[in-house]
């Protein structure tokens, strides 16, 4: 008994070693080490089988893939989804890296996590002091920053994504759109959210435009500039980039945060508020770069249409 | 600029308490009275306390601006509807839960709003940690009312279903001393979006319609339910049609009564107009409707929040400082 509680007492002293380690040094094998000790301090009566054979089994685990040496910052990045470096691979045993793959790894750390938070730590608290605990347990505690601040920085990345496509500076969809992107929600693969809730880049384009421009030959065979009405059918795609939308006067072709592509319909001859989609329409293709687009319809009256989002006569739809 | 930042605060202890509002339009600074209230109930200790307020108004204003939202929203009324007896009452009552449900058709909207909760639950415990408290030693509350309580349950839902989040009551020890629901609506939303089945996107992302309404849990280091929150309270009152609630009488369909929680139903009183309660309860929620911009506070409402606080300022003050 004495020989037990001398261990203890080495282990918690070992444990509060001021300022042990600098974060960046932890690694998934300190941690595991960690609650090895604090398994020495409770006592294994104070914790279930169930949950020291856990801790054995994750040790085991982690030592045969070689993921002992892992930084935090590693294993944060497997924790939080972020793509692991190559580097962190190839400190793997290549032979098991096909074996031991990063959900498998990731499941493994979030279990060795909630050893960490569960009777073990509750059993600690009867033990240390707060102190002695902080002290004992900055590993598993700098793992979780680091989380958290990941976690934080991923749904700040959503928001930003949710306002490029929904916030002010985004194309306003008419009733027909909400009704057709609310459809390929329901129907359509790629028109929702991912799992991890990032929006989809797609958004389907469904407009008539009463007042786009072109320009024809007149009577008098001088190019004039002509209104014409012209209605879209196409895909909006949300480019995310971090710099989208930002830049000089030419930035909404340059770099915009959203572009269309499509068909382009044009009523049968040029005028404003007319219907493209009446008989005798001429039909083409549009390019939409921010607010700007560009449309070719074919026929006898072919035109290269211009256009901006804002109208000189109202939408009507 | 980040778009939406987290509120940030320095910590005088370890307690904080995050607010989350519900059905309105409310802007930073809207609600600073409500806070004022508790730090008033709460006394002295009050200035110990770091309290945070989520406003997730900007989201809303994108998709009601982009999607016309109410176009949406017809179906779910018209459900709700036929439901209650028919009349004027539960033609108003309809249009108030209307109010509340529309996210529940915009998926977008709903993992943006989730998004924005988790990132201030996020930055709250970080605040913790930079103060040098860690979540075992934290003491968090939240409070939140009407739609807030949905999307609190929601994230609640989504941290203890990923660990990615670092929000886990098991895996990262993050665990709520109290999370109170005011007036929540979170049964009728999951009665509700479970009747339009197939017509909800991503219904299977909405932890309140695809799985059973439980306290929101991880599983334990030895398989058990670590909960989300020591103790969980929901308050509604009996005239308060979004906390499930018609005429005083409860609704099973829309009253949100999970296993485990703490139950308080508040008996609220009417100033009847020529002794027509039903009336005057109509007449009440018309005008909060009618109200573009945060829910008028007024002590007629049933559905007010301040008026909750008020009658639980002793509750909320032992919960709060219980540790």
């Amino acid at each position: 008994m004495n020989a037990r509680r001398g261990m203890t007492m080495g282990v918690l002293a070992l444990a509060l070693l001021p300022s042990m380690a600098a974060a960046q040094t932890y690694t998934l094998g300190g941690i595991v080490r960690r609650l090895q000790d604090a398994e020495e301090i409770v006592g294994l009566e104070s914790i279930s089988a169930v949950v020291d054979k856990r801790l054995a089994v994750l040790r085991e685990f982690f030592t045969n893939a070689h993921a002992d040496e892992l930084s935090l910052d590693d294993i944060a990045d497997v924790v939080t989804r972020h793509s692991v470096s190559v580097g962190t691979v190839a400190r793997w045993d290549r032979q098991l890296v096909s074996a031991y793959t990063t959900p498998a790894l990731r499941d493994s750390v979030r279990s060795l996590t909630t050893v960490a938070h569960g009777s073990l730590e509750a059993a600690l608290k009867q033990k240390l002091s707060p102190r002695q605990l902080d002290s004992l347990y900055a590993p598993v505690d700098s793992l979780g920053t680091l989380v958290l601040l990941l976690a934080k920085a991923s749904n700040q990345e959503k928001l930003r994504r949710y306002e490029i496509k929904y916030g002010a500076a985004s194309p306003q969809l008419n009733a027909a759109e909400v009704a057709l992107n609310y459809l390929a929600q329901l129907a359509v693969p790629g028109f929702l959210p991912s799992d991890d809730g990032y929006p989809t880049p797609y958004e389907i384009v469904a407009t008539y435009r009463t007042t786009d421009l072109t320009a024809a030959q007149s009577d008098a065979s001088h190019l004039t500039a002509r209104a014409v009405s012209t209605a879209q059918l196409g895909l909006r795609i949300y480019g995310f980039g971090a710099s989208c939308g930002k830049g000089g006067h030419f930035v909404d072709i340059l770099n915009p945060c959203q572009s269309s592509l499509g068909a382009f319909f044009a009523s049968p001859n040029d005028g404003a508020l007319s219907q493209p989609w009446r008989a005798g329409s001429r039909a083409g293709v549009y390019l939409a770069r921010g607010k700007y687009h560009v449309g070719y319809v074919f026929g006898t009256q072919q035109r290269l249409v211009f256009g901006i989002d804002q109208q000189i006569l109202p939408y009507v739809f | 600029m980040p778009t939406m930042p987290p509120q940030s605060q320095t910590w005088k202890s370890d307690h904080a308490v995050l607010f989350v509002h519900g059905i309105g339009n409310a802007k930073p600074g809207d609600y600073a009275p409500l806070v004022d209230q508790l730090q008033s109930i709460l006394g002295s200790d009050a200035n110990q306390i770091a309290f945070y307020f989520l406003y997730y108004d900007q989201i809303n204003e994108w998709f009601a601006t982009k999607t016309q939202a109410a176009r949406l929203i017809t179906p779910f009324v018209q459900h709700i509807r036929s439901q209650l007896d028919a009349g004027a009452l539960s033609n108003v009552i309809a249009d108030f839960a209307g109010d509340v449900i529309w996210p529940i058709l915009i998926t977008d909207a709903r993992q943006a709003v989730r998004a924005a909760v988790l990132q201030q639950l996020e930055q709250i415990v970080l605040d913790g940690k930079k103060a040098g408290v860690q979540p075992r030693a934290q003491h968090l509350t939240v409070i939140a009312h009407s739609l807030g309580c949905f999307h609190v349950y929601e994230a609640l839902s989504a941290a203890a279903a990923d660990s990615a989040q670092g929000l886990g009551p098991a895996s990262a020890g993050v665990v709520l001393d109290n999370l109170i629901f005011m007036a929540s609506p979170v049964q009728l939303i999951s009665t509700a979006a479970r009747a339009m089945g197939a017509a909800i996107p991503q219904s299977d992302t909405i932890f309140c319609v695809s799985q059973p309404l439980t306290i929101p849990s991880e599983p334990g280091d030895a398989g058990q339910p670590v909960l989300t929150a020591k103790q969980t309270v929901s308050i509604t009152g009996n005239l308060d049609p979004v906390g499930g609630y018609f005429f005083r009488e409860q609704l099973p369909w829309a009253y949100m009564n999970l296993d485990g929680q703490r139950s308080f139903i508040d008996q609220e009183q009417l100033a009847s107009v020529s002794g027509n309660e039903q009336l005057t309860l109509q007449n009440i929620l018309q005008s909060a409707l009618q109200n573009d911009g945060p829910p008028s506070i007024t002590p007629d409402n049933p559905h007010d929040w301040s008026a909750y606080m008020r009658r639980h300022g002793e509750d909320l003050k032992s919960w709060i400082l219980a540790s």
